[in-house]
């Protein structure tokens, strides 16, 4: 009997022990498991939303039940504050409605994203940057065609056109498109004027040279400009499209250039690093996967231009202190396409197994269309794509002058769409690698080219 | 007496499964967490397992591909086997020589071992990396001392040749568990040997060597597997520092891992590429083992 009490006793306490641990685990972010685990911290949903089968077909206005939503995000400060605040307020209005927000930077986003999907606990509401679509869309993508939700959102303002090109196609639309972003040449005013540089619209590549030169003969510590490792990557495509009106892959992923154009190019960056004008790949590459905004370079006004998309401007010009402003990306006179940069800043898309789609339907709806929303959120996702809400932000002067003038800037030279094989993160990786057994001077130009269309064609071709 | 012997049989028998019955949790664990994912990631070798797309079987390709098409590979092997070279005795090296010092009957000696421990402590997290790169940039703490004693700056994570001893230096600093072990080790050796050579008139030097190093070898073999296990699997250095480093040098073998498995999708690939790393330490751990009798002294005669 003794015996049987202390097996008892010991098989008590482990079974105690085991379920202390595990109920204790800290739930990191709340809605993390799939089916509305009435354990979530978010504590809102009971017990008749989690046992809930049916998709989502339950309006969260006509119950009255508590829905908990999570919406992911990426970006900087301005645009986290800004969307806490336009989820609040859509709160305050929805008050059975809570949305939670999971974001932070872009660099991690992608994996992240990539992991929730393949657990099946992705967010209700998911960003999509425009460089993912076409490998999302090709591995089966989950998330809800947007043309089958027009009568839950209104599309009028959003020129469905635009969206489609990196988007999806006629017939799928895999998220509206958030803003429009263009490339463009960020500058340091006080520091272009020190040098005796002119900013205008009608710079070229060899506009760049010269002036780079220019810093460097007065100043050798300083340089004009810096890129940074995805810029060189947007540099190569969009000289590539001005040379011959073609992306870096076709779309049967075979090269969309030829051993000269390729050349060009590289000799090309090799010049800007022999004239100073971007500074030593030694000095540089610590800083190449961070903007301007976290450049110590940048903030103690060491070189003048950033070359940069649109929507990053409000996070870099809230952390320098001195005055910015822009002017358009060089584009040669004889160039076959202008090639310019110009792109949706993100889609916001519905997951597919989400819960709460037409919850879902009606924020991003308000998110787009409702004036107070459009208010609050500003440009901070890029100037708005849709038209209602850009002319009003325009009216209200709300959208700094910086962003409105480098999307219209790149409109007048905007080039022709990347295309799913050119946005390959394994071509990007190859080409980044070229990019800095250039510039760090390991490689002629010539050889590069070789090589590079050589390893090149061998990726493609295993890709397809 | 029968049943004295009855007793005691099924008495064994009692302890012994009480025993399994204590440990489940961590047999549960180990089960799920440990032996699934183990033998999941070899059978995923064999495929092309990719995160968003259903997986069909190619057989040996992944290792083939690997051997003979991956242009980074072998740079990402030599550029770890480099790395291990540096930093594992490096690591060593600097426990033993700060165990050393801590071994000193001072004032507030635990105060310092306490200190001395906080880098280990400190040492991975995202802040630390972030500090490292701020410390060894152009303009960086570093170079600001040098400069002060007049040598020129140099781009410590910039410069192909440097940054993976670079890296290194963050392993380095953390040396705090080795430096405990070592510690542990010093305070066991007899005084005894010690007195005996201070009558022979032995110097510091032959001390160390003579003394002092062969009887700490026993924690010197166990900081060097430990450490040398740690090196190989490497991630997350590269990853906050240098992301793969100028021109490749910092990419190590954890990193390229990563990679494939997320950032190029390519699990099975992903999976295979971790088989033979796994293999790789297997293989340097065995001939640490091997080599062990020759060059350890254990006090009680090495049987456990």
């Amino acid at each position: 009997m003794k015996r049987n009490l202390k097996i008892f006793i010991s098989i008590f306490l482990v079974l105690v022990l085991s379920i202390v641990l595990t109920a204790c685990n800290p739930v990191v972010q709340s809605g993390n498991l799939p089916q509305g685990d009435s354990r979530s911290a978010s504590g809102t949903s009971d017990t008749s939303a989690g046992t809930k089968t049916e998709q989502g077909t339950d309006k969260g206005s006509t119950t009255r039940e508590k829905v908990t939503l999570r919406f992911s995000w990426w970006g900087a400060d301005t645009r986290h504050q800004a969307t806490l605040a336009a989820m609040e307020l859509y709160s305050e209005r929805n008050p059975n409605v809570r949305i939670e927000g999971e974001y932070g930077a872009f660099a991690t986003f992608h994996q992240k994203l990539l992991t929730q999907l393949a657990g099946r606990t992705a967010p209700d509401i998911v960003s999509v940057d425009y460089k993912w679509t076409h490998d999302l869309i090709k591995q089966g993508s989950p998330f809800v065609n947007m043309y089958e939700l027009t009568d839950k959102i209104d599309m009028s303002g959003f020129d469905l056109n635009f969206a489609k090109i990196y988007g999806g196609d006629d017939n799928y639309l895999i998220g509206l498109p958030a803003g429009v972003n263009g490339m463009g040449y960020l500058y340091n005013v006080e520091f272009l004027k020190k040098f005796g540089i002119e900013p205008h619209n009608e710079w070229d590549w060899e506009t760049v040279i010269e002036n780079g030169q220019k810093v460097q003969a007065q100043d050798s510590e300083k340089h004009l400009m810096y890129n940074i490792s995805e810029h060189w990557v947007y540099l190569v495509k969009t000289m590539l499209k001005q040379i011959n009106g073609n992306t870096l892959l076709n779309d049967d992923y075979t090269l969309g250039f030829s051993k000269e154009d390729i050349t060009k190019v590289f000799t090309y960056i090799r010049r800007l690093v022999e004239t100073g004008t971007v500074p030593p790949f030694e000095e540089g590459v610590l800083y190449e996967n961070v903007y301007a905004d976290q450049n110590p370079n940048w903030l103690n006004q060491k070189f003048g231009i950033f070359p940069t998309s649109s929507s990053l401007i409000p996070g870099i010009a809230a952390a320098s202190d001195f005055e910015l402003d822009v002017f358009r990306y060089p584009v040669p006179k004889d160039a076959v396409d202008p090639g310019i940069l110009v792109t949706p800043s993100m889609f916001i898309s519905i997951y597919e197994y989400s819960k709460y789609q037409d919850i879902a339907a009606d924020f991003i709806d308000f998110f787009f269309n409702d004036e107070e929303a459009i208010l609050i959120l500003k440009d901070t996702r890029g100037v708005p794509a849709n038209e209602k809400a850009k002319e009003l932000l325009v009216r209200e002067g709300l959208i700094p002058k910086q962003v409105a003038d480098m999307v219209s800037q790149s409109l007048t030279g905007a080039g022709i769409a990347e295309n799913g094989p050119s946005l390959n993160p394994e071509v990007i990786a190859l080409l980044k690698d070229y990019i800095q057994q250039i510039g760090f001077l390991k490689i002629t130009p010539e050889e590069a080219a070789e090589k590079f269309m050589q390893e090149l064609e061998a990726l493609a071709a295993t890709l397809k | 007496m029968v049943s004295r012997k009855v007793l005691k049989r099924s008495a064994r028998r009692d302890i012994g499964s009480q025993g399994y019955i204590y440990i489940l949790p961590w047999i549960i664990g180990f089960l799920v967490f440990q032996l699934y994912p183990f033998i999941a990631s070899f059978v995923y070798s064999f495929t092309d397992f990719s995160i968003l797309k259903p997986m069909s079987y190619v057989g040996l390709n992944n290792y083939i591909k690997m051997f003979t098409a991956d242009r980074l590979y072998w740079k990402s092997l030599s550029a770890t086997f480099k790395y291990v070279l540096i930093a594992v005795p490096g690591k060593l090296m600097f426990a033993l020589f700060i165990a050393i010092i801590l071994n000193m009957k001072l004032r507030f000696i635990n105060f310092f071992r306490t200190v001395y421990y906080l880098p280990s402590i400190l040492g991975g997290s995202v802040a630390i990396s972030i500090l490292w790169r701020f410390l060894f940039s152009k303009d960086g703490t570093v170079n600001v001392l040098l400069k002060a004693l007049g040598i020129p700056p140099v781009d410590w994570l910039g410069n192909p040749n440097l940054a993976l001893g670079t890296m290194g230096l963050l392993v380095i600093w953390q040396f705090g568990s080795s430096m405990v072990l070592f510690l542990a080790g010093l305070r066991n050796i007899p005084s005894e040997l010690y007195e005996a050579a201070k009558v022979d008139g032995a110097g510091k030097v032959t001390v160390f060597f003579k003394i002092t190093l062969p009887m700490l070898t026993p924690i010197i073999f166990f900081n060097l597997v430990m450490q040398m296990i740690n090196a190989f699997k490497e991630f997350n250095a590269p990853y906050l520092i240098t992301k793969g480093g100028p021109l490749n040098s910092t990419y190590l073998y954890g990193m390229m891992l990563y990679e494939n498995a997320f950032a190029y999708l390519k699990m099975g690939y992903a999976s295979a590429q971790s088989w033979i790393l796994f293999i790789i330490i297997m293989l340097f751990t065995a001939l640490a083992f091997k080599s062990s009798p020759y060059w350890t002294y254990y006090e009680d005669g090495g049987d456990f």
